[in-house]
């Protein structure tokens, strides 16, 4: 049986739980957030779509396979690691430059790994169990 | 000219990663195409080979390390630009000659990615001027050629000759890590440039026995000395090309090679000269012997590459000018012929589908190329003028005659081995080359003009150069002084000539030809009696033995395995939780100090009170509970219960990552638990207060770590470090997150692998099950 308000409710609710996901993300370095609660919230809001539209509208609706996407969370996580060493500094070590007065640096770029990945493996995780247990409403 | 070697060899090693891309751009000529920089290699080496003044070596650094003391620098000596124009023009040839031999192969792929980055380890390994570089190429020629032994991965044979090979040259591999770890705390550097010019030999030493020892181990394995000869025969089963490169000049000559490199360093002793002879005389002797019993051509081939290679550790053993030379000499040759035959002996099998020289005959008429490229490296193998094989014996004679205290062991053995090979080549020659009225000639499936330029380019480059070299030796003059130079550390004129008078060791050749026919006319008998001996032998045949003592020993390991890793979950908690109980308990115990000070005891706060009790009474409702999906609920609750605390005590991040973590766990919780069976009391009452006591003794632990946690400060706390730094250097006023994003990162990165791989887990787990797929299609 289909509900509507639900389904309205849901598919834009993601929109406003991704957004915020983001927007905790990008502040998380000076108040509470950051790349890994980010994440979290992210793939709840995909979570919550899954469980009223199926796992295969989730994946339509992100339209890149959750593990490569867990992938490439990774790679840039790894980039992060790698650049200071481009600049001859240990890997990891922070490398900030200021944009517009606003610090960015790998810490960010890391982070953002972080929230990649875990959107990647949290939504891989949960649409593979739904697909076996066939939870396609 | 030294940095652009070192360039191609680097280019090597890229072109080797790039082949999945490279290849489906370049079809059916990959191979020809690739051949293009081992040749401008190659190149590049000659041009050295003629500008390299005697007594020199150019040192390159890449500037490139993992270490301080492991960098990646590389060394052009006369020893290394011999060994590397082997092994860059004989790749070219084999890299062009695979073009058409692979054509019909699945897998070239795979096969071209491994053959280049074999040929770059090796060339790393010959150029290395660092020891632990030197070891780290050695050990992914291992790696490489166990790949390319094992082509065939589909087939038995070939799997376990290329695991057979894998585990030899790796036992080899670390016996050679611990003698460079040995020599490089000896004598303070791991660089053989520095070793070289300090003059350091430490035969004196009273660690010398255990390093000879491990290098021994090292050399004997990798070159296929006796008693570990026996995979280099089993690793034929690669394709012929593979044989070509692996037997001619890589791989098995790798050991050679390092002898060579260490000699200055530790050569000469009694130790060196006693195992070296001793080995190399009997595995020449083996080889050679072995060789005669045998009706496959590349099985014939390995053979005489493992005499060949006892021929060098034996010469390289006597430890004098003249062997030193000799066995120089004969690398070149030995590479130049064996390449060339195992070529020939792929042409052969390609054209005409098998490589039973009881069946092939008359290809002299057939395939003239082929036969006489064939014929001019047999020439080489028996040691006939006017090819550089000649040129190698008379030098190996003339060492060995020159040999006082060991000259009557080392010549009738190197006499009958030789003998052997000269007798076995003209076997070969006569059976497969010359037309007989009493053998039919076998059928060709293309004509030899069909066969496309660069398959046939091989063997006959490979003998032409062969024979060109034993008319003007000359040619090698300078850079054998020079590779003398850096062997024997002392300055050594070499002039080779290709006539050298008539003298005792002239004599000796003669006589060895002579013999050799002499078996050769009388091979039924001598046949019989190799037939008679091989079965005797097989009694003690190693490959059998050594694959018997692997399986044992597997299913060894497999029986204690299985006893340890049993598989019951409820087992490994509780072993987990004893192990850590009792030994944190007897810390905590045995630490003293007081566990609770009184001006510590706040006033009670009721809403932390609340929350507690609410949690506990979750944790007990769900300890007794009788159902799955009421018991997950009020984990639930104690999870919320635990964020509310946080909150309370001001770890706002932790608090919501708790929330979260907790909230997703219930939901996927929720939708796997609706599939599962009801709750089945199925353990014993026994069993549930074991459980109840483990559980309440390991919360009791937790307790105490807590309370006497803070009276134990074995450092400092960074906590101050982190809040100090934090919005300076970190850019952020969230100490917790700069702590994971930046200060910790690399513990971050760690925990966000392990989280790919358990979503990795969950997705093989979930999805990998073969039998039901193919029921739903």
């Amino acid at each position: 049986m289909r509900n509507i308000v639900l389904e309205r409710i849901v598919s834009l609710f993601l929109y406003v739980m991704v957004g915020f996901a983001l927007f905790l993300l990008f502040r998380g370095h000076n108040r509470p957030g950051g790349g890994f609660i980010g994440g979290i919230i992210a793939a709840a809001g995909f979570l919550l779509y899954g469980i009223v539209f199926g796992s295969e509208k989730v994946l339509e609706k992100i339209r890149v396979n959750p593990r490569y996407i867990m992938g490439s969370g990774l790679l840039i996580a790894l980039l992060a690691a790698l650049i200071p060493m481009t600049l001859g500094k240990p890997p990891l070590t922070g490398v900030w430059t200021s944009l517009a007065g606003i610090a960015l640096g790998t810490p960010l770029l890391f982070d953002i790994g972080v929230f990649v990945l875990v959107v990647g493996m949290i939504v891989s995780i949960f649409t593979n169990i739904m697909d076996v247990l066939k939870w396609n409403s | 000219m030294e940095q652009l070697a070192i360039v191609l060899i680097v280019l090597i090693f890229l072109m080797g990663l790039m082949v999945p891309v490279l290849r489906p751009l370049l079809k059916n000529y990959t191979g020809r195409i690739l051949a293009l920089v081992p040749f401008a290699l190659f190149g590049a080496l000659t041009f050295l080979f003629f500008s390299l003044p005697d007594e020199t070596a150019r040192i390159v650094e890449t500037g490139f390390g993992f270490l301080p003391e492991m960098q990646f620098s590389f060394r052009i000596d006369g020893l290394s630009l011999i060994f590397g124009m082997m092994v860059s023009g004989i790749g070219g040839l084999v890299l062009g000659y695979s073009s058409f031999y692979m054509a019909k192969y699945a897998g070239k792929t795979k096969f071209y990615f491994f053959l280049i980055l074999f040929m770059g380890a090796m060339l790393g390994l010959v150029f290395a001027d660092n020891l632990l570089a030197l070891f780290i190429f050695w050990e992914l020629t291992s790696i490489t050629s166990f790949f390319l032994i094992g082509f065939d991965h589909d087939k038995d044979k070939p799997r376990q000759a290329a695991l057979q090979a894998l585990l030899i040259t790796a036992l080899g591999g670390l016996c050679l890590l611990f003698a460079v770890i040995m020599i490089g705390n000896l004598a303070g550097t791991f660089r053989l440039s520095e070793l070289y010019s300090q003059g350091f030999h430490f035969g004196a030493h009273s660690q010398y026995q255990t390093v000879f020892l491990l290098i021994f181990v090292a050399v004997a394995t990798k070159s296929a000395q006796f008693p570990f000869h026996f995979w280099l025969p089993g690793a034929m089963n690669a394709p012929t090309p593979i044989s070509a490169y692996l037997h001619s000049a890589t791989m098995v000559n790798a050991g050679i090679f390092l002898l060579l490199r260490l000699n200055p360093v530790m050569g000469g002793t009694i130790a060196w000269k006693g195992a070296l002879i001793l080995t190399g005389g009997i595995t020449m002797f083996i080889g050679a012997f072995f060789s005669l019993g045998q009706k496959d051509l590349k099985r014939i081939l390995a053979f005489t590459t493992i005499s060949a290679l006892g021929t060098m550790v034996m010469l390289i053993g006597m430890n004098t000018t003249a062997s030193i030379k000799a066995a120089l000499i004969f690398f070149i040759v030995h590479g130049l012929y064996k390449g060339g035959l195992f070529m020939v002996a792929g042409i052969i099998d390609k054209n005409t589908g098998t490589r039973d020289i009881t069946r092939l005959s008359g290809l002299l008429k057939s395939m003239p190329v082929t036969s006489i490229a064939g014929i001019l490296a047999l020439l080489s193998m028996s040691g006939l003028p006017p090819m550089l094989g000649f040129i190698g014996k008379e030098l190996i004679y003339d060492a060995k005659v020159q040999m006082p205290e060991l000259s009557w062991l080392v010549v009738p053995l190197g006499v009958a081995a030789n003998m052997m090979m000269v007798a076995i080549s003209i076997l070969v020659f006569y059976e497969i080359f010359i037309p007989r009225k009493n053998k039919p000639a076998i059928a060709l499936l293309h004509k030899e003009k069909e066969l496309p330029g660069n398959f046939l380019a091989g063997p006959v480059i490979l003998a032409l150069i062969g024979l060109g070299l034993g008319m003007a030796p000359g040619w090698l003059n300078n850079i054998l002084s020079n590779a003398m130079f850096y062997v024997q550390s002392q300055a050594v004129d070499v002039h080779l000539t290709l006539w050298h008078g008539f003298n005792q060791v002239l004599l000796l050749s003669i006589f060895t030809v002579a013999m050799g026919t002499v078996i050769f006319i009388l091979r039924r008998p001598v046949g019989k009696l190799v037939g008679i001996i091989i079965p005797w032998t097989d009694q003690y045949h190693l490959p059998e033995k050594f694959n018997n003592l692997i399986s044992n020993y597997l299913s060894f390991a497999g029986k204690h395995t299985n006893r340890i890793q049993h598989g019951y979950h409820r087992y490994y908690l509780i072993t987990f939780f004893m192990a850590t109980l009792l030994l944190i308990v007897y810390q905590l115990l045995s630490a003293g100090g007081e566990w609770f000070h009184p001006s510590e005891s706040s006033p009670v706060r009721m809403h932390v009170v609340l929350v507690l009790i609410i949690s506990a009474m979750a944790v007990l409702f769900a300890v007794f509970s009788k159902s799955r999906l009421s018991a997950i609920v009020s984990m639930g609750v104690l999870g919320y219960g635990v964020a509310v605390l946080y909150m309370f005590y001001g770890a706002v991040d932790l608090a919501i990552t708790q929330f979260l973590a907790e909230t997703i766990i219930m939901v996927i919780f929720v939708m796997v638990i609706f599939y599962l069976p009801d709750f089945a009391v199925l353990s014993s009452k026994k069993s549930r207060i074991r459980d109840a006591i483990i559980a309440l003794s390991v919360g009791a632990m937790m307790t105490m770590i807590v309370l006497k946690a803070r009276f134990i400060n074995l450092e400092e706390p960074i906590s101050q470090f982190f809040a100090e730094k934090s919005y300076l250097e970190g850019h952020g006023r969230n100490i917790v997150n700069v702590i994971l994003v930046d200060f910790r990162a690399l513990d971050t990165l760690g925990e966000i692998t392990v989280l790919a791989l358990a979503a990795a887990g969950v997705f093989t787990l979930l999805r990998f099950n073969p039998i039901k797929k193919k029921s739903e299609k």
